[in-house]
């Protein structure tokens, strides 16, 4: 059995899987050509899986998951071939702002994701449940994995069933060549998997069926670890009065993690979530309800969906990606009905058995994502509510019910629901629940996502206090990559807030104490006009080449040569507007007025008897739209540039700069900011506390340069 | 500077103790028991309560005098009230300068105490949180504050009069920008409705009003007033020298001046460009210590038949020698409206006035007429003449040649001048506050200007933008706005979630 990793992932999710991906991006094979990487979750057959709305991206969220895209990472491609329904919101207003979002069938989703997983040999997938981290001298050296017997045997016989599945589903949708490929890369998950499932069998677990298993604890063994779970930590699920331990329905939580956590002291924090219920469709007078349709034309998360012909895709092992085609499954439509007084009504007559008013959850959740429950009591005087139905797949009749997450009885439940015009005789196919979970607070990490306390941990997704599969999957994918550069014996990296939404999540997370599960807006961003969904790839590729996410795996070539053409383009499109005068103006300068429309700008170009792609005139455009702003903001950026360069010494004893005010220290105290610009935004903090505690950090550095005789070596971050 | 020693000085005149009826020393330390247990008794010679807040009479042991005792005012103020934010003991002593420092040196004996440095106890304020950053600097400006005006304003900054209207403005820029943050990042959301653009128009207007009146500028004159208003801000006063051609304009820039800076001549049009040279006055009553700085100017002749055509040039490329005249005019012209005193120059054989239209765009307070040239030969001024002209007001007869009459014209300059910074009607503010406001309310009113005349509602976040701007020029004030109280207030305002 092979226990010798460089990096271990615990969990599935979509924190689990990017992290996963962007390691072995980064790391490649090992020199055997065995796996460098160990991806451990409870069940291998819900890698990927949607635990909620299965719906990517939105606004601000679109943005994180084009740059997910753009450093290489899986989002963007799973979604695109798994869509059922893509619309950009936002249109009417400015481009900085728009936010792509699409539907997807969350069967083929999760499927994708494990198609895309198995398809790298570089990931080795173990099912277990890890139950203790192995720490010598304050650095993560291992884990120690419970491996209950069903799920081992579930491991290794439902890794073929699920393959078989998706190769079946897939073909039924009528693409038979992806199909194919999806086949070819199972076969190959296989082969690498089997390694450790052999080593199970040989303990002497075959007998199938039955479930009285020895349980197997093993340990495994890596430079660096990073910990994603979700909501599994101490997960306790609520409806009602009923309470159930686990993380989703129907699946188990994971306890001896948050013990282990503890015991290396870390800080833990409790947080809240719900889940709406969901219907069948068959029962919903579809039909009759007013309908929801997505974009005409559907714009695609990755830039490389649909992008190359299916000559090129064929000769390639390019996961369950789609290259060639893009939209890939059938487009649907959503519908809309709304909650009424009379919904409203029995709510207030059962809050007293809600879990979150009768005092049974004390953990706070999102305020932008309430309860129905919530939602009645802080808005009393809106006697109605939209309730948004959405399939969930094109291969069940589930329909997700988005805007009434709530966790009363099921028997508050079945009313509520028969009340809603459409849904009278409505199947409640599964209950919504509000579920609990332990989270480690975020000050303790750094924002690389390694932890301050125990040297190559990292976290990952709602252990650090966010919400949301994009949030969860974009720290994951930094913690994939640092804890792969860590194993290279390589230099931290970290993004800003002025070149991604991530580097403001990062940023916000080490800065701030969380009060609800934290969840992106635009209006975090300072660099809106410049974090945008067209332009990531020109924001982040480049880092996602220097950093090494371009180094391994077949998308990383393809990527490169995409990128390369893009880049192009838009200097000869941007040196064509430039110099081409219509009247007195450029066309830049045209640009600038908001009545000149991409399409205007495309006229006049392509004129010019050639064919630019519209996403290059798109972005072309909106850069020099926005330019008199983004020039400002670059100006004020040089000035903070001063401060994110100036770094603090991590020794530095605050107790001893008595010249600070006693809420600036006790700021600095907590979350122990790596740079100026970091200490600049902590709460509490006065641009006068910065400046001070800069000449003080300057003094404290002379000081130790006398006393050592040399200047402390400065932190990584 | 450490928070954890003692701290004692004489609050009354520190630096130059003389005799006086009473005398006030301040104490301030984490803990004070010390002092109390050790000098001081209560008037019945108990040991004092130092949790008992309040004044009460009581003894201070002097220990070398042969009297028992000094009696005192003893001033208890325990952490939670008094100014620092730690224990501290204000002791009224007899004001005999022997006496005081004799008590003081008593004190500064005591283990781990030592004289306070000038400002350590508002430091400490400022340390322990008792004062904000403001305040602190309105008190600064309060204990070198010269004249009642600024002392006026230092109170309002440390009392945070300034502050409660800075935080009301920042409370409702807040608020617009969340309506409109709403509207952008909450659009999926079927209870949220962007702000409409007349509602928000509307609330500008009201905003960028009263912005206006505190930093005491026209809001119909904005535009004009922002190099006026930065130069109030940040530099000296701008003194121009105005009046047709040939009127001795640049003769007077050098007389005043001193020294020969200026290019004279008889021929018009002399002078092309402004010229501009900073100078000192001093007062010409007590208290004579006082001066005003400002920057004098020079300006090319003004024609009032060019003056109207500057108007109509295109400033772009000027070529015949018409143009740059009618180039220099107008600059000139420009000059006059940022200007905070101008000085209109004729010659007296050819008296003058200030042309209507250029009238009507200088406030008349801002004008001192001067009539140059009185020694031209043949020109004999009787009696009678020179009587008319000094009961003309603010109009001075002058010979910048011989400098008859000069000193006249300083008087009258550094009396305007000086009036006018420091018993205005409005805030004397900190240069750094008044730079502040008036930030903001220029980026309010270059948003007023874009929703009014352009279509730009389509681009909320390009107001969010400029909205943000305007609050972050104020957070010098009031401290940033952090994006989660803009998230904060969407939440508690509409119904978020599905």
């Amino acid at each position: 059995m092979k226990t010798a990793f460089k990096v271990i992932v615990i969990g599935g999710g979509h924190a689990g899987v990017e992290a996963a991906w962007a390691a072995a991006n980064v790391l490649g094979l090992a020199e055997d050509g065995s796996a460098t990487v160990a991806l451990v979750t409870q069940d291998p057959e819900k890698i990927g899986v949607m635990s909620c709305n299965p719906a990517i991206g939105g606004l601000a969220k679109g943005q994180i998951v084009r740059e997910i895209d753009a450093l290489n990472g899986l989002m963007g491609l799973a979604t695109d071939a798994t869509g059922i329904q893509f619309k950009v919101l936002n249109t009417s207003k400015g481009p900085a702002v728009h936010g792509p979002r699409a539907q997807c069938d969350k069967h083929a989703y999760a499927r994708a994701v494990q198609g895309m997983i198995a398809g790298r040999a570089e990931i080795c997938v173990v099912a277990g449940s890890v139950e203790g981290l192995v720490v010598e001298g304050g650095e993560v050296r291992g884990v120690r994995v419970l491996g209950k017997g069903r799920g081992l045997k579930a491991q290794s016989s439902k890794a073929q069933s699920s393959n078989g599945q998706s190769s079946k589903a897939q073909s039924s949708n009528g693409q038979s060549s992806k199909a194919q490929s999806s086949n070819g890369q199972s076969t190959k998950a296989q082969s690498s998997d089997g390694q450790s499932s052999n080593q199970q069998s040989s303990r002497g677990d075959d007998s199938a069926g039955d479930l009285r298993f020895e349980v197997l604890s093993f340990e495994l063994s890596a430079d660096a670890v990073v910990l994603t779970t979700g909501t599994f930590m101490r997960g306790l699920m609520h409806t009602g009065e009923r309470k159930t331990a686990g993380g989703r329905f129907g699946e188990a939580a994971a306890v001896g993690i948050s013990g282990a956590l503890a015991g290396l002291g870390f800080e833990l924090g409790r947080l809240k979530t719900g889940t709406p219920p969901r219907l069948r469709r068959g029962t919903i007078r579809w039909e009759e309800l007013p309908e929801q349709l997505g974009d005409e034309r559907a714009v695609a998360f990755s830039d490389l969906s649909g992008m190359l012909s299916e000559e090129e895709e064929g000769g390639e092992r390019l996961g369950a990606a789609s290259l060639s085609r893009f939209p890939v499954l059938r487009q649907t439509d959503c519908r809309i009905t709304t909650t009424s007084a009379a919904v409203h009504r029995i709510i207030r007559e059962n809050l007293h058995r809600a879990p979150m008013y009768s005092g049974q959850i004390e953990s706070v959740g999102p305020r932008y994502c309430p309860s129905l429950e919530d939602k009645v009591v802080r808005f009393a005087e809106r006697e109605s509510h939209q309730v948004f139905l959405e399939p969930e797949s094109l291969s069940d009749d589930w329909v997700y019910c988005n805007g009434i997450s709530t966790s009363l009885p099921v028997d508050v439940q079945d009313r509520i629901v028969r009340l809603l015009p459409g849904c009278e005789g409505a199947e409640i196919l599964r209950y919504g629940y509000a579920v609990e979970y332990d989270m480690v607070k975020p000050h303790q990490i750094y924002a690389t996502c390694e932890t301050r306390g125990v040297r190559g941990l990292f976290l990952a997704g709602q252990i650090n206090g966010t919400s949301g599969y994009e949030e969860a999957a974009g720290q994951g994918l930094l913690a994939g990559l640092n804890a792969a550069r860590r194993a290279r014996g390589e230099e931290a990296a970290v993004l800003g807030r002025e070149e991604s939404y991530i580097g403001v999540m990062m940023d916000d997370l080490v800065t701030k104490t969380p009060t609800e599960p934290y969840r992106m807006f635009t209006s975090r961003a300072e660099h809106r006009l410049n974090l945008r969904a067209d332009n990531a790839a020109d924001r982040l590729t480049p880092v996602a080449e220097r950093v090494g996410l371009m180094r391994h795996g077949d998308l990383s070539r393809l990527r490169a040569g995409r990128f390369e053409r893009r880049s192009r383009l838009l200097r000869e499109l941007g040196e064509l507007i430039d110099r081409t005068r219509v009247g007195e103006k450029t066309l830049a300068e045209l640009c600038r007025r908001p009545e000149f429309t991409v399409e205007e700008l495309m006229r006049y170009v392509g004129g010019a008897g050639r064919d630019w792609p519209t996403e290059v005139v798109f972005t072309a455009h909106t850069d020099r739209f926005y330019q008199h702003y983004l020039r400002k903001s670059r100006e004020q950026m040089t000035l903070q540039d001063d401060l994110e360069r100036r770094g603090i010494p991590a020794e530095i004893e605050y107790e001893r700069l008595v010249h600070l005010r006693a809420e600036a220290r006790q700021a600095l105290m907590k979350f122990r900011p790596v740079t100026l610009a970091q200490a600049s935004r902590l709460e509490g903090m006065t641009p006068a506390d910065v400046t001070l505690l800069g000449v003080l950090v300057k003094k404290w550095r002379q000081e130790q340069g006398r006393r050592t005789g040399g200047e402390p070596p400065v932190p990584s971050r | 500077m450490l928070l954890s020693d003692a701290i004692a000085a004489v609050s009354t005149f520190a630096d130059r103790p003389a005799a006086a009826a009473a005398a006030l020393i301040r104490i301030s330390a984490p803990d004070l028991s010390f002092v109390a247990a050790g000098l001081l008794r209560t008037s019945t010679n108990e040991p004092i309560d130092l949790d008992r807040r309040g004044a009460f009479s009581g003894r201070f042991i002097l220990p070398p005098l042969c009297e028992p005792s000094l009696p005192v005012l003893i001033i208890n103020l325990p952490a939670n009230a008094s100014f620092t934010g730690q224990a501290t003991l204000e002791l009224v002593v007899p004001g005999s300068p022997v006496l005081v420092s004799r008590v003081l040196r008593t004190i500064l004996a005591q283990p781990n105490t030592r004289r306070a440095e000038p400002g350590e106890f508002a430091a400490r304020a400022y340390a322990l949180g008792r004062l904000t950053l403001a305040q602190a600097e309105g008190l600064a400006a309060f204990i070198a504050a010269s004249t009642d005006a600024q002392l006026r304003s230092a109170k309002s900054v440390l009392t945070g009069s300034l502050g409660s209207h800075c935080l009301d403005w920042h409370a409702r820029l807040s608020r617009l920008l969340a309506l409109v943050e709403a509207g952008i990042d909450f659009t999926d959301q079927e209870d949220v409705r962007g702000i409409d653009t007349p509602q928000l128009i509307d609330d500008l207007q009201t905003l960028l009003r009263e912005l206006h009146a505190h930093l005491g500028i026209s809001p119909a004159k904005h535009r004009e007033s922002i190099s006026q208003a930065s130069l109030a801000a940040n530099a000296p006063p701008s003194v121009l020298l105005l009046g047709p051609p040939s009127a001795g304009k640049s003769t007077l820039f050098n007389a005043l001046l001193g020294r020969a800076r200026a290019l004279t001549d008889e021929a018009p049009g002399t002078t092309r460009d402004l010229l501009r040279e900073p100078l000192t006055l001093q007062a010409h009553a007590a208290p004579r210590n006082r001066s005003v700085t400002l920057t004098l100017t020079d300006a090319p002749g003004l024609d009032i038949a060019f003056s109207t055509a500057a108007a109509s040039t295109n400033p772009t490329e000027p070529r015949t020698h018409a143009e740059i005249l009618a180039r220099a005019q107008a600059r000139a012209i420009d000059a006059a409206r940022e200007a905070a005193l101008v000085i209109w120059c004729s010659s007296i054989d050819h008296p003058a006035d200030v042309p209507a239209a250029l009238a009507s765009t200088i406030n008349p307070r801002s004008i001192i007429r001067v009539q140059t040239k009185l020694d031209r030969a043949g020109f004999a001024i009787n009696a009678a003449e020179h009587d008319r002209l000094a009961a003309e007001p603010r109009t001075i007869a002058l010979c910048a040649l011989t400098g008859h009459n000069l000193d006249h014209l300083r008087s009258a300059i550094f009396d305007s001048l000086w009036s006018r910074s420091h018993t205005g009607s409005t805030l004397d503010l900190l240069p750094r506050h008044h730079a502040a406001l008036f930030a903001c309310a220029n980026a309010l009113a270059n948003l007023h200007e874009e929703l009014t005349q352009n279509d730009a509602a389509e681009h909320p976040e390009l107001i969010a933008h400029t909205l943000r701007t305007a609050l972050d020029a104020l957070a010098p004030l009031t401290g940033r706005v952090e994006r989660d109280e803009t998230l904060g207030l969407i939440f508690s305002t509409f119904c978020i979630g599905k």
